[in-house]
């Protein structure tokens, strides 16, 4: 094993030593100078500029006569990254002399340096920059190329990359097309609108075109002549048969009246512009799907277009029910007297009750009364009637309907709309229900699911008294009430609750047991012996478990949570749950977990360091401060350039506090 | 009327057998099913009953004692309605999985491909192999991957899963479906987040709203 490395280079970065960078980035080895050089540019200043500056002047003047190794041009790499970010000007001819042509032989390293100088280039805005990445895309275009073109802002790059965009596009499809759309550029529409034509083989190409252009601000393909195609294009993707494209296709149909038009026409002839009616297709119904999403979204650009026939006529139809249902929200959303009229009687129709509840719930006048005497039992009360008025009372929080949704608990009544009764009292967090729906929970005679209900209902009322219920019901032989049992537990944080969830946790079924622990989180402070415990158990838990674990710990405080996120952030638990305790520890900013931090970061892989890193960093001591040193200056230039960065941001973070 | 693409006999035979006996008469009026026996075992009823009045008592047995909820809920069975898309459904004694990407969640449901109605039956010596759940899932995610390496923790499959919903091709189905959940939760991918729900059918239906000319 070899000794760490000791540069000393980052304690002069913390003192802000920019001098003592600079000597080291021009006399010292490699690998000393390479992490000075990176150093002094997040010093910045215009003395560490000119330093910068020389060093990509000296290494250039080197590259042309000296062979080169990775280790050599380490430091030029760091200075002409330095560069960049410091948006120092006076490189740009610098930069790109390096790429002339002229130096030594580098083999692979070319690349590398490459890279290094054009994104240098893209963050310094220099034209230069963007006719060396255009002159990569018409030759042989790597995705390096591709992703740095979407980072140019300079509009004068959008004609000559529509030029070149041939030669990319059979490798990078998606990413050309990602690229041409960060300009948003109305130039470019031409070419989105040519690729997302329907017959494009790729979908996820089609996809992005669309999704290019509904960044682009307006129409532009609405005033001219050579566009006199594209709402026929548009409307064929609306008819396409992934969902997507269709709603992307719908956005921009939506920009203009003629596109407008044709999304009404959707809804007027949802199987075409023919006589007689056809079999429903699964695109028509995408489509209608679409528009409706699009109306709901936009319903001031709809309001005068009179789609309320056509959305009652949808919504009554024998289309599925996830048009009707779309068209529920869509009518919800428009809103006026005959849409109200239209989803109140919708909520007669069980299989659509729910979805028009939500829409009249988001109504901006809402039927309160209509629905309170829909509610009220009377002989030629419709129960389905009766039940769709209780969820929707439920959704819209009205304290009003509470005497008759406590009337609706009637055991003579319907199932289904003593149900909707149970939900709506539990939404409500009507106090008075706790006793009935207390009674109800401990019925055996009344049916499990409606038992569950009343059990999350008695959750949300929280109630002191219904906590023997609760603690009652946790044992019963029926998953779906012990699982809501569980879930209800967790607005009770006193001692018998937290006991009776911990043994749930250990529950054979995962969604009882992950549930119960997540009800541990929600209680909190009480709980954090009982999910401390926990941890010694978990490591044989499946992962969500573990997750809901890491996740609940994360959201206590105190010295004992500490030890047990210390615990899940270390070996043998998985990564992600390592990770997921790291990121809370870090969180915390507490001394007490420099040394679990420290712990993970020499035992974790690559992707957790700059988790810890970071969390170390903002920690005021001196252990934390060192480790953050130490491991940064130990760090190999072959390290992942991601992995350097996030040691060089905990050094930032540490420099900019009074840590140091 | 139901128009069944998919239907269990494993799992209804499994959960008829399982209804106590007590409950059977009840559930037997709720469901509306014609039998005129006031009184009857399990057995007899299994044997007098078509598999679509068991499967009715069965759906009123869930009913009743399962929180059935709607697909967009965590719960142990879920209704939902989703455009889906049949992947694997050739191969007698393999895997058949249904995606559903339009919908929100995003449905995965797999079963056994000789449970699809008119569907090839394996042949007896084969006999028939569930794969009504997670472990087939599994390797049928894998043997998809490019490459197959590597393993696969749940969120794997989650994110595996959305992978191979959204690259189903053929046309898809309004359908309508009742399912045991397997696994729910997020992946996020190209910055949006998405609900992934898996489950194992008891039952798929086409959506019974729609009709022919």
């Amino acid at each position: 094993m070899r000794e760490p490395r000791k540069t000393g280079v980052a304690r002069l970065r913390l003192a802000g030593d920019a001098e003592g960078l600079a000597r080291i980035a021009e006399h010292g080895d490699d690998l000393s100078a390479a992490q000075a050089t990176a150093l002094l540019a997040d010093i910045g200043g215009q003395y560490a500029r000119d330093v910068l500056l020389r060093c990509v002047e000296r290494h250039d003047a080197r590259l042309r006569v000296e062979e080169y190794d990775d280790k050599r041009l380490a430091p030029l790499l760091e200075a002409v990254r330095g560069l960049g970010r410091l948006g120092e000007q006076r490189a740009v001819p610098l930069l790109c002399r390096l790429l002339d042509g002229g130096t030594k032989e580098l083999r692979y390293l070319s690349y590398r340096l490459e890279v290094a100088v054009l994104q240098a280039l893209v963050d310094l805005g220099a034209p230069e920059g963007t006719k060396l990445l255009l002159d990569r895309l018409a030759r042989e275009p790597e995705s390096t190329h591709v992703r740095l073109m979407s980072e140019v802002k300079d509009p004068e790059a959008v004609m000559p990359l529509l030029a070149v965009l041939w030669n990319v596009l059979p490798g990078y499809a998606v990413e050309a097309v990602q690229a041409l759309g960060s300009f948003r550029d109305a130039r470019t529409a031409p070419a989105l609108l040519y690729l997302a034509d329907s017959t494009t083989p790729s979908p996820r190409l089609r996809r992005a075109a669309l999704r290019a252009l509904t960044e682009l601000p307006g129409a532009p393909w609405a005033t001219s002549r050579r566009y006199r195609d594209v709402s026929h294009k548009l409307r064929t993707l609306l008819h396409d048969s992934d969902g997507e494209t269709a709603l992307l296709a719908a956005a921009l149909l939506t920009r203009t009246e003629d596109g407008r038009q044709t999304l009404a026409a959707v809804l007027r002839y949802p199987h075409g512009g023919h006589g007689r009616s056809v079999r429903q297709s699964y695109p028509s119904e995408t489509a209608c799907i679409a528009v409706c999403n699009v109306v709901r979204d936009n319903p001031g650009v709809f309001r005068e277009a009179g789609l309320t026939r056509e959305l009652t006529r949808l919504l009554a139809g024998t289309a599925p029910r996830t048009v009707r249902r779309a068209a529920a929200a869509a009518l919800g959303a428009l809103g006026g007297k005959a849409a109200v009229n239209f989803l109140v009687s919708g909520l007669a129709d069980e299989r659509i009750a729910d979805a028009v509840a939500e829409a009249i719930a988001r109504l901006p006048e809402l039927p309160t009364q209509r629905l309170l005497a829909l509610l009220a039992e009377a002989g030629d009360s419709d129960p389905a009637e009766r039940r769709g008025a209780a969820v929707t009372l439920g959704i819209m929080r009205c304290a009003d309907a509470a005497p008759q949704l406590l009337a609706a608990l009637d055991p003579a009544g319907r199932t289904s709309l003593r149900a909707a009764a149970v939900d709506a009292l539990g939404t409500l967090r009507h106090g008075p229900a706790a006793e009935p729906l207390g009674s109800l929970a401990r019925d055996e005679s009344e049916p499990r699911s409606l038992q569950a209900r009343a059990v999350r209902a008695l959750g949300l009322i929280a109630a002191p008294e219904s906590l023997p219920v609760l603690l009652a019901a946790t044992h019963s032989p029926s998953e779906a009430v012990r699982m809501r049992a569980a879930e209800a537990l967790g607005h009770f944080p006193v001692g018998e609750a937290v006991t009776r969830l911990g043994a749930m946790a250990g529950e054979e079924s995962t969604d009882i047991a992950r549930a119960a622990i997540e009800s541990l989180g929600r209680v909190g402070h009480p709980a954090i012996a009982t999910l401390s415990a926990l941890v010694g158990r978990a490591g044989e838990w499946p992962m969500p478990m573990q997750r809901a674990l890491a996740t609940a710990l994360a959201g206590c405080p105190g010295s004992e949570a500490i030890t047990a996120l210390g615990r899940l952030a270390d070996q043998p638990f998985a990564e992600d749950i390592r990770y997921i305790a790291a990121r809370a520890l870090g969180d915390r900013r507490d001394r007490e977990c420099v040394a679990p931090l420290i712990r993970y970061l020499d035992t974790i892989q690559y992707y957790g360091k700059g988790i810890a890193l970071h969390g170390l960093a903002q920690i005021p001591t001196e252990e934390a401060v060192e480790r953050v040193i130490a491991h940064f200056e130990d760090q190999l230039p072959s390290t992942h350039s991601d992995y350097r960065e996030a040691a060089r941001a905990a050094l930032t973070v540490i420099a900019a506090s009074d840590v140091q | 009327m139901r128009y069944y693409l998919y239907l269990s006999d494993a799992k209804l035979d499994m959960l008829f057998e399982q209804i106590p006996q007590k409950l059977l008469p009840r559930l037997v009026t709720e469901a509306k099913v014609d039998l005129k026996v006031v009184s009857f075992s399990v057995q007899r009823a299994q044997s007098e009953m078509s598999r679509y009045d068991r499967l009715e008592v069965v759906e009123a047995f869930l009913e009743r004692e399962y929180d059935v909820g709607w697909m967009t809920e965590p719960a142990f069975w879920f209704r939902g309605e989703s455009g889906l898309r049949v992947s694997g459904a050739d191969g007698a004694g393999g895997p058949v999985l249904m995606t559903g990407t339009d919908s929100e969640p995003v449905v995965v449901l797999i079963g056994s491909a000789h449970h699809v109605m008119g569907g090839e039956q394996p042949s007896p010596e084969l006999g028939r192999v569930g794969h009504s759940w997670l472990p087939s899932l599994h390797r049928l995610l894998q043997n998809a991957r490019p490459g197959n390496t590597g393993s696969l923790d749940d969120r794997g499959t989650l994110r595996d899963s959305l992978a191979f919903a959204q690259q189903a091709t053929g046309p898809a189905m309004w359908c309508e479906f009742l399912a045991r959940q397997l696994m729910r939760g997020t992946v996020t991918q190209e910055g949006r987040t998405r609900e992934v729900v898996i489950g194992t059918p008891l039952y798929v239906a086409m959506c019974d709203e729609i009709r022919g000319p």
